[in-house]
């Protein structure tokens, strides 16, 4: 390593919440709540000030999935075919009166739940509606895998629970199989399932032009960009009305997490092998694009687990099944740092957000917190292990000055 | 009515009157009658006078007329002193009555003249003789009685009116004053002059009355500028006490002296006169000005020039006397330390007057008298600091003439003593340096009291923000602190205290036995090294607590300044900078660090920008502590440097005081910084704890989510080597608790020890290990106990890896086997951890008739293959005992818990470890490996960690780790150090108690050996060694703490849990039975005694006989051939007999 590169930092904080071993981590968009849940359904909520848990709770029977903070409420996804959402949790009012007295952990409630499944530990797909197209039973979507068929996806409605697209990416079944994938992506055809390769992992999301595309990585190692073409018709059944944009097989093993910067440009996937894939999610059209577009990067390290995607979308963290959390440039997939405390297999990760300087300023308990330490707050990255431990790095910003 | 009294009256001063005529001619004889007469007198006056009569004028001329011819007849050089006296004090008493009111002129001068006479000499000139000063005394008293003016009391009393009194004095005045009097008013001057530096008290003290008198009202103005020079200079002797009698003044005298030159100064310089004969001008309003600018010098007033002795007031001649006056006041500099508050108050009435009555003559003296004000506003006694408080108060307020210059002065004077303090400090002058922190401190807690008093009256608030905001100014960004900051830091050297002054009880203590509920101690002071008095010290520093007091939040630059070079290093200079801030905080926010209960808190609101300053110090405080082992193990070579260059400097042997020596060339501009880079590490770690204390102070409750910094580095250093700093992180641990309102220490790191965990848990990290660490982990398990161990799992790991990494050294690895050992007691201390480990073989062979024991032998035989857990479980797992015949039932309880999943149900299962648990067979399965350290006392410890962890397991998680670490347990048992031998047979013993059934073979078959060998060994050792047991049969040590006393009991006690355990091979026993004997001698170890009485009790469990035997025999011959077992010399009847009775009763 050069020499005037700073060294790696050693994690500033450690939070010793679980005793299994951690699945997901994620960050609320104020940066103000880490949220972790481990293997044995615990979730726990740490306040990113105060560094103690604020709620821990056991949220399923089995495992956690995936957590995410989604306006005042908390989804949680478990292995026990679960989807919870919860009351959030706030940090309470500092020290009524000036007392020392520590606040007690506070209990969050059961809005609703959801039966899901959970077979294929592919993680929901939140996501939330713009304010204009809300309504009062229907604010945000949801992806899950179908109910029946691991390797299709639903989309749902929240808070109503309505199935809202069904079996997404069936119709493509009775298409005519290409015998082979990277075959029918140079023929210019959507590549299409010729077995029945589970979703590991995927996202939904709204384009610019207010479509609906779903990103979904396969057991296969394989990934495709469908969109709902229909503009006539609200919902969907059997997955009509979708259509793939385009779908690529850049890893040779499964694909195990997918991650999309916020502005839904660019994905990464991560695999047990030593790819990662980089895909430009604006390319419309499969053809020749597409191999220029998609491209999978090299790494030297083999086995990773997570990855995810700092808000600026130029930083990446993946984790390693030797514990290792590299850091990579988006756009380049340079190597930028490993860091290492991890002993399993780093299974979680989360960035920190950016939050603008220029939000309102809170009044009150603003003081308690300088300007400078939520700077630093937002260069956090947070991972979780299979050794049961959650730490928290304070990065550099990795800006060119 | 009156007529009789007036005739009582007079015939009572008749009867010595008329007695004194006849002796009017003083001869040598008739000396004694006369001063009898006179001396009646006297009385019969006083006693006239306490009737409150008043003598008619005849009766005064009754009374006069014998003593003028006394006076008369005799020339006064016949005249003895003593009658001299007589005549004069009753002339001062007739005086001080009613004569004053309305003897004519030439009698008054008359008598004037003869006091006069006396006082200054003349009465006796040429005849070789002076009068005593008892006489002087006397007619000093009758001028004064002469010249007095009466107060409005006397007036009344005797029924005069206030204007009488004024008419009189007056016309007195005008005789005095005229011009023939003059050169008589010259002479009483002077003489009253050379009087006040008399020896004689009463002399002294009348005649600076008389002077005062004197200067007040009867010295003409003209005359009043010729002998101000004199009068000043005899007073400021008198005052300071200078005069030829060498004693140091009373208080009363320097008060006198005081009002006297209050007085000359008044009128000679005051600005009234001054102006008025147009020495200076005074300009108040617009015309002044004009005249001013058209510079018309008119003529100075004519009129009082015209008196032969005057003095006329003219520009260069006030310039001049000026600059002598400032010289002579500024002499009287120590008066403002004098003792006495009566002069400490003269000279609070001195400077304020003067300073209200010359702000025009003498400008440049009203810094001094400002500082004298200000110095005195801060005496200890309450009847000078009001005063001075007051007058200061009253010049500045905008009701006074000259507030307007007094307070650019003021502030102009802040700025200069503050310049002047780093001169001064290294010149080893310690009074100047405490006068100019007094008279700064005294300018800062005025402008807390005028900002006080203008909130509560309203008065003067227009005026109250310019002192506040030019102190603020001259601490705020606009000050040039960097202008005086350097300067100041430069010369502030702070060392730690010559003796720290621990508590009995100690921090090392405190890692024993675990109390953190320490006595409030107050922070350890701190000494500067240029200043030897404590006093000025403290002065300093009330100095810097006042100016930030004063500024308020303006001073946060500076403190903000300070901090920045405090946290730049760990130089003395950043030492000096940190304790500015400190000081300066405290100012700002009323927090003083002291014991808790000297603590007055204030529950003032703290500014925002205050907090937000303190948060930040605090955090970037705390990152001190995470660069300090860096930096220590950074630069070693920087200490000897420093080292050898002040060596060096200790090689002269000089007390250089006052002067920098200067050395030319290039070594001279080395030798600074060099006194600037003195690294005090332990100074700066204990300043920077004072610093995070006080930001708690000043944040309070809301403090808390700091402790995820702040805790570490204090906790850290309570386990520092420096005696100093943990003197002091004993007191801040203490304040912090106390400022966040937590009942004790103790509850505050059990209330966050998650911090603590956390802060310690990035330090055992490969990169960056801290030894101390480790302690402080230590602490931490035994205060918080199992939270801690529900949680440090990881903590542990990183210890453990940690200790793979750095075996090779010692200190690392006996912290980190401390942290471990320590984790395990705490488990063991809970209750719930405990697993029964029920010892398993009851002598079989002999509770089962030979029939049933063959049956189930073959029961045995056909299940052997069962199933392995059940095997291992069998008997000695946490189950009851059950008879073998239900044998068969476990592996439907089996079935029975993958059904249900209930596995606390199934007896015969191994419940899944607690984390505490988990963390013990963890901590085992890792220290195995240092079985074979090359450190002995790492060895030890080991197996004594290894054996506190026997009790905790369940066998499923100790077992397996033991059996593979048996050969190396065994092997210590050879070990050349005593104590790892004693510790790895406590952990044998250990293991034969908890899990006897599993241990008994290996028992019998490789310790068994060995200890007899040892016994062998020990019983040869003991022959030769100092501790041992003295007389006839005496076994083992006198005390129970030798090694070999351990080893003993160990070996007794592992012995006795082996023969319980299984049954052994009957030579073994045998052999037992016959080796262990000695123990049973009432000259052993008592508790040795009990633990061999247990072992034989138990093997006569099983072989009642061979115990009969072996014991029967060796205290009694039995039979012949068991003859060489006797050893009567044992003498170990009486155990036998005790053992046998406990073997028939069973």
């Amino acid at each position: 390593m050069p020499q005037d590169r700073p060294s790696a930092p050693a994690p500033s904080h450690r939070i010793q919440s679980h005793s299994s071993p951690v699945n997901v981590v994620y960050i609320s968009e104020d940066n103000e709540r880490i949220y972790s849940a481990d293997a044995s359904g615990l979730v726990a909520i740490t306040s990113t000030r105060t560094l103690r848990s604020l709620a821990s709770w056991k949220a399923h029977e089995d495992a956690l999935l995936g957590i995410q903070e989604w306006e005042d409420a908390i989804v949680t996804h478990g292995r026990d075919n679960k989807l919870h959402v919860w009351r959030s949790v706030r940090e309470p009012r500092v020290a009524l009166g000036d007392s020392a007295a520590l606040p007690g952990l506070q209990m969050t409630s059961l809005l609703y739940s959801m039966d899901v499944n959970a077979l294929n530990y592919c993680r929901f797909s939140l996501c939330p509606l713009p304010a204009a197209q809300r309504t009062e039973d229907r604010s945000a979507l949801i992806a899950l895998p179908n109910l029946v068929e691991s390797s299709l996806a639903d989309a749902w409605t929240l808070p109503s629970r309505q199935r809202l697209h069904a079996a997404i990416g069936k119709s493509e079944w009775s298409e005519q199989p290409a015998a082979d994938g990277r075959a029918g992506s140079t023929r210019g055809m959507p590549f299409l399932h010729t077995h029945l390769w589970i979703i590991m992992s995927m996202h939904l999301f709204q384009s610019a032009d207010a479509e609906l595309r779903i990103l979904m990585g396969y057991e296969d190692g394989s990934v495709s960009l469908s969109r709902y073409a229909r503009k006539d018709k609200k919902t969907s059944v059997e997955g009509i009305g979708w259509e793939a944009i385009w779908t690529t097989k850049l890893h040779l093993e499964s694909v195990m997490a997918l991650a999309v910067t916020p502005d839904n440009t660019v994905a990464l996937t991560a695999s047990a092998d030593h790819i990662i894939g980089r895909y430009d999610l604006l390319v419309k059209t499969p053809g020749t694009e597409l191999a220029t577009a998609c491209v999978a990067h090299k790494t030297k390290s083999v086995g990773h687990s997570t990855i995810t995607i700092r808000d600026d979308g130029k930083v990446c963290a993946v984790g390693g099944w030797d514990g290792k959390i590299r850091l990579y440039s988006v756009k380049t997939l340079k190597p930028l740092g490993a860091l290492t405390l991890h002993k399993g297999a780093c299974q979680a990760l989360a960035f920190a957000h950016t939050t603008s300087s220029d939000a309102i300023p809170e009044e009150g308990d603003g003081e308690d917190i300088t300007e400078e330490e939520k700077a630093t707050r937002s260069r956090w990255l947070v991972s979780g292990g299979r050794d049961s431990r959650v730490a928290v790095w304070p990065l550099m910003s990795f800006t060119r000055t | 009515m009156d007529e009789e009294r007036n005739q009582a009256v007079f015939q009572k001063f008749k009867k010595t009157c008329v007695p004194l005529i006849g002796s009017s001619l003083i001869t040598p004889s008739s000396v004694g009658n006369v001063v009898q007469l006179l001396m009646e007198l006297t009385e019969t006056l006083r006693e006239v006078r306490a009737s409150h009569y008043r003598l008619t004028s005849s009766l005064i001329s009754y009374i006069f007329f014998p003593l003028s011819t006394i006076l008369r007849r005799n020339p006064s050089s016949e005249i003895p002193d003593q009658i001299l006296e007589n005549v004069i004090t009753i002339f001062t008493i007739i005086l001080e009555e009613d004569w004053w009111w309305n003897c004519d002129l030439r009698t008054w001068e008359q008598l004037f003249m003869l006091s006069g006479a006396i006082v200054t000499g003349i009465e006796t000139k040429g005849q070789g003789k002076t009068r005593s000063d008892e006489t002087k005394d006397v007619a000093v008293q009758a001028l004064v009685a002469l010249l007095r003016e009466r107060t409005h009391e006397e007036c009344r009393r005797y029924q005069k009116d206030a204007n009488n009194a004024m008419a009189r004095l007056a016309e007195i005045k005008g005789h005095v004053q005229g011009a023939n009097f003059v050169p008589v008013l010259g002479q009483i001057l002077d003489s009253s002059l050379a009087t006040c530096m008399s020896h004689h008290l009463p002399l002294q003290r009348h005649s600076l009355q008389l002077l005062d008198l004197l200067v007040r009202i009867y010295i003409p103005d003209g005359l009043s500028p010729s002998v101000l020079p004199g009068i000043i200079s005899t007073m400021v002797k008198v005052a300071l006490g200078i005069t030829p009698s060498k004693l140091s003044s009373k208080g009363e005298v320097v008060a006198g002296a005081l009002t006297v030159m209050q007085g000359i100064i008044l009128r000679a310089i005051g600005d009234d006169i001054c102006v008025q004969e147009g020495a200076v001008r005074d300009v108040n309003d617009l015309d002044d000005l004009t005249q001013l600018a058209t510079g018309a010098t008119e003529d100075s007033a004519p009129g009082t020039s015209n008196s032969p002795y005057a003095t006329r007031r003219t520009g260069s001649w006030l310039r001049g006397t000026a600059s002598q006056l400032h010289i002579a006041i500024n002499s009287m500099t120590s008066l403002t330390s004098h003792p006495n508050p009566i002069a400490s108050r003269a000279l609070v009435n001195f400077s304020a007057a003067i300073l209200n009555g010359t702000s025009l003559t003498l400008p440049q003296t009203r810094p001094l008298l400002l500082s004298f004000l200000l110095a005195l506003s801060l005496s200890d006694f309450d009847s000078v600091a009001k005063p001075a408080q007051d007058s200061l108060m009253e010049l500045l307020s905008p009701s006074s003439q000259v507030h307007h210059a007094l307070w650019q002065t003021m502030i102009q004077m802040a700025r200069d003593h503050l310049a002047a303090i780093p001169r001064l400090l290294p010149a080893h002058a310690d009074a100047k340096v405490e006068h100019s922190a007094k008279v700064i401190e005294a300018i800062c807690a005025l402008c807390v009291t005028l900002s006080d008093s203008s909130h509560s009256q309203g008065r003067g608030l227009s005026h109250l923000p310019s002192i506040s905001l030019g102190i603020g100014k001259l601490l705020g960004p606009t000050g040039g602190i960097e202008k005086w900051g350097w300067p100041l830091l430069s010369v502030l050297e702070l060392l730690p205290p010559a003796i720290v002054v621990t508590d009995s009880s100690g921090m090392q203590l405190l890692l024993e036995n675990g109390s953190l509920d320490l006595p409030a101690t107050a922070f350890p002071s701190m000494a500067l090294k240029n200043v030897a008095s404590q006093s000025t010290f403290e002065a300093l520093e009330r100095m810097m607590r006042s100016l930030g007091r004063a500024s308020a939040d303006e001073c946060l630059y500076a403190a903000e300044w300070f901090i920045g070079v405090g946290l730049g290093g760990r130089t003395n200079m950043s030492v000096a900078a940190l304790w500015c801030a400190a000081k300066l905080l405290e100012g700002v926010s009323g927090v003083r660090l002291g014991t808790p209960d000297q603590i007055n808190m204030e529950s003032s609101v703290k500014s925002n920008r205050l907090s937000k300053l303190a948060r930040g110090l605090a955090r970037s405080l705390s990152d001190l502590w995470e660069e300090s082992e860096q930096e220590e193990m950074g630069e070693p070579a920087q200490p000897t440097a420093n080292l050898d260059g002040l060596q060096d400097e200790n090689l002269l042997i000089e007390y250089r005081k006052g002067l920098a020596p200067i050395t030319l060339g290039g070594r001279g501009s080395q030798g600074r910084p060099q006194r600037g880079a003195v690294k005090q590490p332990s100074l700066h770690k204990a300043i920077s704890l004072q610093l995070i204390s006080l930001t708690c102070g000043i944040l309070q409750s809301r403090s808390t989510p700091l402790f995820i910094y702040t805790l570490y580095p204090v906790l850290h250093s309570i386990v520092a080597e420096d005696s100093y700093v943990t003197e002091t992180a004993a007191a801040s641990l203490a304040f912090i608790s106390y400022s966040t309102s937590f009942a004790s220490p103790r509850n505050l790191v059990l209330s966050n020890f998650d911090y603590i965990l956390d802060a310690v848990s990035r330090r055992f990290t490969r990169r960056w290990l801290d030894v101390n660490a480790t302690k402080v982990l230590v602490l931490l398990v035994r205060l918080a106990g199992r939270d801690v161990v529900d949680r440090a799992s990881d903590v542990v790991e990183e210890c453990f890896d940690r200790l793979d990494e750095f075996h090779g050294y010692e200190i690392v690895v006996e912290g980190l086997i401390e942290v471990l050992l320590e984790v395990v007691k705490v488990v063991e201390a809970e209750d719930d951890a405990h697993v029964v480990h029920e010892s398993a073989f009851k002598g079989e062979g002999d509770l089962l008739p030979g029939k049933q024991r063959l049956d189930a032998f073959f029961h045995w035989f056909h299940h052997r293959h069962d199933s392995g857990e059940e095997q291992d479980s069998e008997g000695h797992g946490p189950a009851p005992r059950r008879p073998w015949g239900e044998e068969h039932e476990a592996p439907k309880a089996e079935s029975a818990q993958e059904k249900e999943g209930d596995k606390a149900s199934d007896p015969m299962a191994d419940r899944p470890p607690t984390p505490a648990q988990a963390l013990t067979k963890q901590i085992v399965s890792r220290s195995l490996y240092f079985l074979t350290h090359g450190v002995p006392t790492v060895r030890a410890r080991i197996l004594l960690l290894l054996c506190s962890a026997v009790p905790i397991l369940p066998e499923s998680g100790l077992l397996p780790s033991i059996h593979h670490a048996w050969p190396f347990i065994l092997n210590r048992l050879s070990d050349p150090e005593q104590f790892v031998v004693s510790a790895a047979a406590q952990l044998i013993e250990a293991l034969a108690k908890h899990m006897g059934s599993f241990m008994s073979r290996r028992i019998w078959e490789d310790v068994w050996p060995r200890f007899r060998s040892m016994l062998n060994n020990l019983e040869a050792a003991d022959a030769n060694n100092a501790l041992a047991r003295r007389g006839r049969g005496a076994v083992g040590t006198e005390s129970s703490y030798t090694h070999s006393h351990r080893l003993y009991r160990s070996m007794l006690k592992t012995m006795t849990a082996a023969v319980k355990g299984v049954q052994a091979q009957d030579a073994a026993v045998w052999d037992l039975t016959m080796s262990c004997r000695r123990f049973l001698s009432i000259g052993a170890h008592d508790e040795l005694q009990m633990c061999a009485r247990d072992l034989y009790k138990a093997i006569g469990q099983n072989n009642e006989d061979a115990v009969w035997l072996v014991l029967s025999a060796t205290t009694q011959t039995v039979d012949g051939s068991v003859a060489f077992m006797l050893m009567e010399r044992w003498e170990i009847e009486a155990n036998v007999n005790v053992v046998l009775a406990g073997l028939e009763d069973t």
